[in-house]
């Protein structure tokens, strides 16, 4: 009797097309939608992502997110390393720049300096040249996407507008009239900025930035013990008075920060709320007159003694093979664009949360449909069939 | 029709199965790149932690130059060990030169003057003079005896009535030129006199100490070692022009590096937990994994504005600091001055949340206007 549903369910092609697509259709929307809604939201913290030698993040009170630099006294990191039961922590800077590039145009950067000792904070998948370059005197490291994009530079020096090529290692940058030398080129994830982020040591990035009191932008820290970071996080904050965030509650404060600041989450919000509505609209309505049309069947085989829960079995079986290959399409179309197109084109980032929100839409609107088609089944008189 | 069959469900397997492997690929966490040098680490559990300057134990003595000028010659090389007194280098004195050859011309014509005038009487003006005097004595008697022997021939002859008065006259005559004569030896035989000769010692000791500041003045233009010690930095250099005065350049710096000292920065902050009884250890913050223990030295009892080294020309002051300065204990430590390390000192413990309120709560609000202004 399975079998016949199935058939039941292939045969009306059409409808079974319009059910599966409708679905499919639903399932990629909220699950891109909230793929790249999740994507763009981790491009906002990727520096925390890119450095994940720091238990704790130590950084200046009222600073909003990651990006957001308000320096704290150069002391401070002596400070931290007073603490008890920090086992190390380096400087880090970070801050906006213009750079002058060797074609003469200027590229607003983002500049970080790493510890010039220990390079904590450095790219650590590098494409050419490794990170003990930065010992080299005057030297930058700059990453693929700003190499290949911001920081082109014109095939014909004559034509600043004509067609580019990536800038490489060896050429020379100016940071505020001093020279920066390109040493290596990394591979980093994109920023939500999307500005080109240049690497060097923190005392060099100290000498490219105009004249500011304070220098310290952030200090990453190394518990002794792992188990010892919430303890060690409320001894630095009382102790030194500055704000202490593992990576996580770190990102989480960045991604808070953009999600209250930017229309982004509505913009998405709408645009899974539209897969849902087209998923309910389409394939609820579909797989609706799917069992209107297949009515007489079920009259048929309750006329020939089925009972009515047998045929809501029939029913709720046809629903879950439909929802469950619609979700599969779906979510296969959904993770083949997020593969194939790169990176830095697309911010697409899919987390165990959106297949799982995806299936539960369509078991939704799975089971939204088919209770209405199993209250027109559960109500069928087998008579009424023979009778037309 | 039997294909939908197989296919469909293939497909949304295939799907689930892109979407799992979606997931594990982009949620992998990133791998931590291995540090290219390890982060310097306490060996203390508690402790304060600062940024040492390594110095020398006499601190940095940097020279300027005692006079302004052109720099002649430098004496000395980087590196080398110098005694006190030593000279370093010389400012240009060739006008001082100049001057001191005129100086001591004038002094040695003052000298001879006062030489000249201890010699008077001279023994030919003096036998002159007696030779007057003995000839005016001589004339003296010739005149008396001429009037004695008129007078003895007798008054009554008006020859002699004539011949008396002009004897006579011719007597004191005589007289008058004996008592110049006499005069004369005796000024001649007094020499000069010691009123002349003070005024003419005066002159000579006035060309003398001219000479003498001249001489000073030339050994000013040579720069001296004020103690034993290593040159550490030579900005003179021969034919540059140095400028004496106040904000003057250095032209050379000194300093004693046996041994050496650390001078440590502490956070106003974090001074309150510096104790000198703790035991320290300066490490260094690339390369080499090192560290040196250290023992105490003394500690500057004024809290003073940090002074943030950036290579930049604008020096940048952010925060106070305590400066403690300690010795490195062994001798042969591979660092030179100028060189920053980490430094961490045993300190007393933090007390917990409970006990620390009422402890930090005065601190707090002396503590936030420094921080505001900055130094």
């Amino acid at each position: 009797m399975r079998a016949i549903a199935i058939k039941m369910l292939f045969g009306d092609s059409a409808k079974f097309y319009g059910i599966l697509l409708g679905l499919a259709f639903a399932t990629l929307l909220i699950a891109q939608q909230a793929s790249i809604f999740v994507g763009l939201m981790s491009r906002t913290y990727a520096l925390i992502e890119e450095t994940p030698q720091a238990d704790l993040w130590v950084t200046d009170p009222t600073m909003l997110f990651v990006d957001d630099t308000k320096p704290m006294q150069v002391t401070a990191l002596q400070r931290v390393r007073s603490v008890g039961g920090v086992k190390w922590a380096v400087p880090m800077f970070k801050s906006l720049l213009v750079a002058k590039l060797p074609s003469g145009a200027r590229q607003l950067c983002d500049v970080v300096g790493v510890d010039d000792a220990s390079l904590i904070g450095a790219p650590a998948k590098m494409v050419q040249g490794d990170t003990s370059v930065l010992r080299r005197p005057d030297t930058i490291i700059i990453e693929t996407r700003g190499a290949r994009t911001r920081l082109a530079q014109p095939l014909n020096p004559a034509d600043p507008a004509g067609p580019k090529r990536p800038i490489e290692v060896g050429e020379e940058l100016e940071l505020n009239e001093k020279r920066a030398v390109i040493g290596g080129i990394a591979e980093t994830k994109p920023t939500f900025q999307a500005v080109p982020t240049i690497y060097t040591t923190y005392s060099r990035a100290i000498g490219f930035s105009p004249a500011n009191r304070r220098t310290l932008s952030m200090i990453l820290v190394k518990a002794d013990s792992p188990e010892e970071i919430p303890a060690l996080r409320a001894r630095i904050e009382r102790e030194t008075g500055l704000a202490v965030y593992t990576p996580r509650d770190f990102a989480w404060k960045t991604i808070d920060f953009w999600m209250k600041q930017t229309g982004i989450p509505i913009n998405f919000g709408i645009a899974i709320a539209l897969g849902f509505l087209v998923g309910v609209a389409i394939a609820g309505q579909m797989f609706y007159n799917f069992t209107l049309d297949n009515l007489k069947y079920f009259g048929a085989m309750k006329a020939m003694g089925a009972t009515t829960p047998a045929l809501l079995g029939l029913v709720a079986l046809q629903g879950a093979v439909a929802g469950a290959l619609g979700l599969g399409l779906g979510l296969g179309v959904t993770s083949f664009v997020g593969l194939s197109i790169p990176e830095d084109k697309l911010a697409f980032k899919m987390t165990w949360h959106i297949p799982v929100i995806a299936a539960g839409a369509v078991i939704f609107i799975v089971v939204a449909a088919s209770s209405f088609s199993m209250r027109k089944v559960a109500k069928l008189d087998p008579a009424e069939v023979f009778q037309g | 029709m039997n294909w939908k069959f197989v296919a469909l469900p293939v497909l949304a397997v295939v799907g689930i199965v892109a979407a799992a492997i979606t997931v594990i690929k982009q949620n992998k966490p990133l791998p931590a790149p291995l540090p290219v040098v390890p982060p310097v680490a306490s060996p203390y559990g508690d402790r304060v932690s600062g940024s040492g300057i390594v110095e020398p134990s006499s601190e940095l003595i940097e020279l300027g130059a005692p006079v302004s000028g052109l720099i002649e010659e430098v004496v000395v090389q980087e590196g080398q060990r110098v005694a006190r007194g030593e000279p370093l280098f010389v400012i240009d004195r060739r006008s001082l030169k100049a001057q001191l050859t005129g100086s001591e011309a004038r002094s040695a014509a003052a000298e001879a003057r006062l030489a000249q005038a201890k010699a008077l009487p001279k023994a030919e003006t003096l036998a002159q003079a007696q030779a007057r005097a003995d000839q005016a004595r001589a004339a003296v008697a010739d005149a008396q005896g001429r009037l004695d022997r008129l007078m003895a021939i007798g008054e009554a002859g008006a020859l002699s009535r004539n011949e008396r008065p002009t004897r006579e006259f011719e007597l004191a005559n005589a007289k008058a030129r004996l008592a110049e004569a006499e005069a004369n030896l005796g000024f001649v035989r007094k020499g000069t006199y010691p009123e002349d000769l003070r005024v003419i010692e005066a002159e000579a000791a006035t060309a003398r100490a001219e000479t003498a500041a001249i001489r000073t003045e030339l050994d000013r233009c040579i720069a001296r070692a004020p103690i034993d010690a290593h040159v550490l930095r030579i900005d003179a250099r021969p034919g540059q022009y140095a400028a004496a005065g106040p904000g003057a350049k250095t032209q050379m710096t000194l300093g004693d590096v046996t041994p050496l000292h650390i001078r440590v920065d502490i956070d106003e902050r974090d001074a309150w937990r510096f104790s000198d009884k703790g035991k320290a250890v300066a490490s260094l913050r690339g390369g080499r994994q090192e560290s040196y223990p250290l023992t105490f030295v003394r500690r500057v009892p004024l809290v003073l504005p940090k002074r943030t080294l950036s290579g930049e020309n604008a020096e940048r002051i952010d925060t106070r600091v305590l400066q403690a300065i300690y010795r490195f204990d062994r001798d042969d430590v591979p660092l030179a001055p100028g060189q920053v390390l980490d430094v961490f000192i045993e300190a007393a413990a933090v007390p917990e949340a409970p006990a620390a309120a009422p402890a930090d709560a005065p601190a707090a609000p002396s503590a936030a206007p420094a921080q505001g202004n900055g130094g």
